[in-house]
């Protein structure tokens, strides 16, 4: 009964510990930057180059060597610049798993079955920040848009267990937030 | 409609608390089974909704409290308002609390416990060894394995003709050492992973993958590179790129790339291991967060039953209450006296059977009043009947209980005795008589009579004075009688009284002008002849005789003649007595005729001294002016001769109107100084012969209440407290 008691007291010194994380940040040494967008049109689709500067955190690090698997998603919308009404909206998903027998870093794109493999976490990281991508749109009457872009790594596919301390956690506070890359078509 | 959708929506704000609790407590189980699944890399799916489903969680705690703050604010406000109900509400939303809490309380303890203690044995040092050494096994086996085929290729590379020269021979030899034991494929690349030449134990087999820059830069820098890499089935296979030896300075650098398969019940059961691994190293990971998690989801579903059960026992206690709250109200509202209020029918249950038995007893209860009603309203009205009958009596009615005390006494009893209304009410009679003490002998007889037993009586007494007159004699006829128990619940007795002081008077006026007529015709007719024969002596022997005897016969036939004079106006006075009265009633001013009779007593007797105070008219008075006139002269003689001769006579002569009984009357009041009416004469004061004055022939006050009674009034004589008499009478006006 003690231990019960105990781990009571525990759970909600965690709950408190969780909802008071959030205050203090840890000196920075990771997180996600969007550094430079370059936007090409294409056949009814854009070309999109982006360059990124991704570092995960101690605590992501961590959970990814026990088994969790992390997922970055790359948001991405088009807009009319004129009335902001959207045009095309996107997200890739990249989840990057720890294979403990052979030491190595998997990364996979999306839900497909590719997979490529990696002995270290900065190849896998060095793969998505620089990233050449095909955005469908349609085909796209001439004037100005602008490309909106935000990477973050998906807390919300987190195990359950992590996704309360997660919501509360800076170490977990993976996100460029959005960043606006005007382009023009042309007739 | 409008109300309809009002009470739609009163429906909606009392239910939604209880939905949201449900919804949020069901979210919160759900949180738990997923907790329960932390696939090692697989999150995803229901884990997506995790932050939701807590906000949600939340939102619902916060409708939640806030729903119970409302019903327990409105509870309070009810409390202390002493609103009917509230403090049972109260009281079972306690009582439903203490039998609820300590068991969830319990439950969730336990839960708790077991939880942690669950968590905690998924752990275990053997199998955390254990899993680490297969891993560390299957590591060992791969790098044997590696090893095994890192020489092959170093063997076939040197092998291996300079590709420069010939490729195609280069080509031929990969070939020949193709085997589906391994390699499988073989491959040369140029230093950048351009491929030179390969050969595939699968014809069909696309072009060789291009190694990673990492194997690649490795196997430049090293001059080899084997590892072995997972493939997309989950399955693992050999990577060996070896640096092919130059010929020349100078010359390209190429390397050997060769794949080799591991068996697949190698691979499965490695496979196997690592997921295992990877599982545990998972679940040891998230231990702590399991355990938080948990337990808050745990709490979260403990405070949302204990609030759900606060919210139940509010409600049902509201549920339970109102009817009774409806039955309290309804009661005091009943027991104010309003039987129209009718508690709407509930449930068929034991409240509703008591709502409808309430509901019966009110229409029971105002019928029983209705009824109630009807009698009262017929006994008054009997009761008005009875005392307008008794009010229309003229006797005295007293009904009068055991303890003697009145009970009812009708307007002529009080008017009779000239007492003032409600004078004898609640009272003993003997109580009332120290306050009046002519009602002594009234209330001695009653007493007496009563103390006789049940019999009916009949007696005469003499009140000396009543409520209008301390002098005035009141002759009273008083029967009694029993009130049995069949005419009366409470018993008594009813004193029925007449007042028979006029009858009295009357019959004894009766008598006396009977005597008068007959002393009047008897002595009347001799007096004629006894004057005649008199004067006939005088006159034969009055020359005959000599002087002296003369003189004696003069004085002797003057003495007969004076005396036979006084004889007749006696009997005049008899016969006026006598007289049937023949009344002529016409409209007479009193005061114009008091004025007249005053100015011939002043022309006549100078000693006589009038002071008038008189109403003019007045109006409504119908009498016989010769009478009335007989009358003031009886009074102002009667006044005038008290006094002694040569002393001043005061006469007062008074005149008003007054009501009495709803009747005008005129009164008039004739007094003076003198030495006041003998105690005889007011004890008698009426009857014929009884005279006070030498020379009067004692009928004066008998013809004033002879005149007065025949003009229907009343005259009452008294001595003033002051000195002299005092003559009331009163005459009613039209």
């Amino acid at each position: 009964m003690r231990y019960c008691v105990n781990s009571v007291k525990a759970g909600f010194f965690c709950l408190a510990a969780m909802l008071t994380a959030g205050c203090g940040q840890e000196a920075i040494g990771y997180g996600f930057v969007i550094k430079d967008v370059s936007i090409s049109p294409g056949y009814q689709a854009l070309n999109i180059r982006l360059q990124q500067d991704l570092d995960l955190s101690r605590e992501a690090r961590k959970a990814l060597q026990h088994g969790v698997t992390l997922t970055i998603s790359l948001d991405m919308e088009v807009r009319n610049d004129n009335n902001m009404i959207m045009v095309r909206r996107d997200t890739r998903r990249f989840h990057i798993r720890y294979l403990p027998l052979s030491e190595r870093y998997q990364l996979r794109e999306g839900e497909t079955e590719k997979l490529r493999v990696f002995t270290r976490l900065r190849h896998v990281l060095a793969v998505i920040d620089d990233l050449s991508v095909q955005l469908s749109t349609g085909p796209l009457l001439p004037g100005g848009y602008e490309l909106r872009t935000r990477i973050r790594l998906d807390e919300g596919l987190l195990p359950a267990p992590m996704q309360l301390p997660a919501l509360f956690s800076s170490q977990w506070r993976h996100d460029s937030e959005w960043s606006v890359w005007p382009f023009k078509v042309s007739a | 409609m409008a109300f309809q959708s009002k009470r739609v929506g009163r429906l909606i704000l009392k239910l939604l608390p209880v939905v949201v609790a449900l919804v949020a407590l069901f979210a919160s189980l759900i949180l738990v089974s997923n907790v329960q699944q932390p696939a090692p890399g697989e999150a995803g799916g229901a884990g997506q909704s995790y932050a939701r489903v807590l906000v949600l969680t939340v939102f619902a705690l916060l409708v939640v409290v806030a729903g119970i703050l409302h019903r327990v604010i409105l509870l309070a406000r009810n409390v202390r308002a002493q609103a009917p109900g509230a403090l049972l509400s109260a009281r079972w939303v306690r009582n439903f609390l203490l039998l609820s809490l300590p068991p969830a309380l319990i439950v969730y303890f336990f839960s708790a416990y077991f939880l942690t203690r669950t968590i905690d044995s998924w752990f275990d040092v053997g199998v955390e060894s254990a899993l680490a050494d297969s891993l560390t096994l299957g590591q060992k086996f791969l790098e044997n394995r590696t090893m095994e085929v890192r020489n092959q290729v170093r063997r076939l590379g040197r092998e291996i003709d300079n590709p420069d020269d010939d490729a195609e021979a280069v080509r031929r030899t990969l070939l020949r050492h193709v085997s589906t034991a391994g390699p499988l494929e073989l491959s040369v690349l140029t230093t950048d992973g351009r491929l030179v030449a390969s050969a595939n134990i699968n014809m069909l087999a696309d072009l060789p993958e291009r190694p990673g820059d990492y194997a690649l830069s490795q196997a430049l820098e090293q001059g080899e590179y084997a590892a072995a890499e997972p493939v997309a089935d989950g399955m693992l296979r050999i990577r060996v790129i070896q640096r092919l030896p130059s010929g020349l300075p100078g010359a390209r650098g190429y390397l050997l790339q060769a794949i080799y398969p591991l068996p697949e019940s190698i691979t499965a059961l490695t496979d196997k291991i690592q997921r295992e691994y990877r599982r545990y190293q998972n679940i040891s990971y998230l231990r702590t967060a399991l355990k938080q998690s948990f337990i808050l989801i745990l709490s979260l579903v403990l405070l949302l039953t204990i609030l759900l059960a606060i919210l139940a026992a509010l409600n049902v206690a509201r549920r339970m209450v109102t009817p009774i709250s409806k039955l309290a109200l309804a009661t005091r509202k009943v027991a104010a006296g309003d039987l129209t209020h009718e508690v709407p029918a509930g449930d068929r249950d034991e409240l509703g059977f008591l709502v409808q038995s309430f509901n019966e007893m009110t229409e029971a209860l105002t019928a029983a009043s209705e009824e109630a009603e009807r009698s009262r309203a017929a006994l008054q009205s009997q009761r008005e009947y009875l005392e307008t009958v008794l009010g229309s009596l003229t006797a005295g009615v007293l009904t009068l209980d055991n303890q003697q005390r009145v009970v009812t006494a009708n307007t002529a009893a009080e008017e009779i005795l000239g007492l003032p209304a409600g004078f004898f009410t609640g009272y003993g009679l003997s109580e009332r008589a120290e306050t009046e003490p002519f009602l002594l002998p009234l209330a001695e007889l009653i007493d007496r009579q009563m103390g006789r037993g049940p019999a009916e009586w009949q007696r005469e007494i003499r009140l000396q004075g009543s409520g209008h007159d301390s002098q005035q004699t009141l002759i009273l006829l008083v029967r009694g009688s029993h009130l049995g128990k069949k005419t009366s619940a409470q018993g008594g007795t009813v004193i029925v009284f007449d007042d028979v002081t006029m009858l009295n008077q009357a019959q004894r006026e009766a008598a006396w002008a009977e005597v008068a007529r007959r002393l009047a015709h008897e002595v009347k007719n001799p007096l004629t002849p006894i004057r005649l024969a008199a004067e006939r002596l005088r006159m034969k022997l009055m020359d005959k005789l000599d002087t002296n005897d003369g003189n004696m016969l003069e004085r002797a036939t003057g003495t007969i003649v004076a005396q036979v004079e006084a004889l007749r106006s006696l009997v005049d006075a008899f016969g006026d007595y006598a007289r049937d009265p023949q009344l002529q009633r016409a409209p007479l001013a009193l005061d114009d005729l008091v004025r007249d009779v005053v100015a011939l007593y002043q022309h006549k007797d100078q000693r006589v001294q009038f002071h008038l105070e008189l109403v003019s008219g007045p109006s409504g008075l119908a009498a016989d002016g010769g009478q009335i006139r007989q009358l003031l002269h009886n009074l102002i003689a009667n006044s005038s001769a008290a006094v002694a001769q040569g002393e001043q006579a005061e006469v007062y002569i008074r005149t008003q109107v007054i009501t009495r009984a709803g009747q005008q009357w005129l009164q008039m009041e004739i007094s003076d100084r003198g030495p006041g009416y003998p105690q005889t004469v007011l004890e008698k004061p009426f009857e014929p012969h009884v005279t006070f004055e030498s020379g009067s022939s004692g009928l004066g006050l008998a013809i004033c209440g002879k005149i007065v009674a025949d003009h229907d009034g009343r005259i009452a004589l008294s001595n003033l407290p002051s000195g002299g008499a005092s003559t009331m009478v009163s005459l009613p006006l039209d």
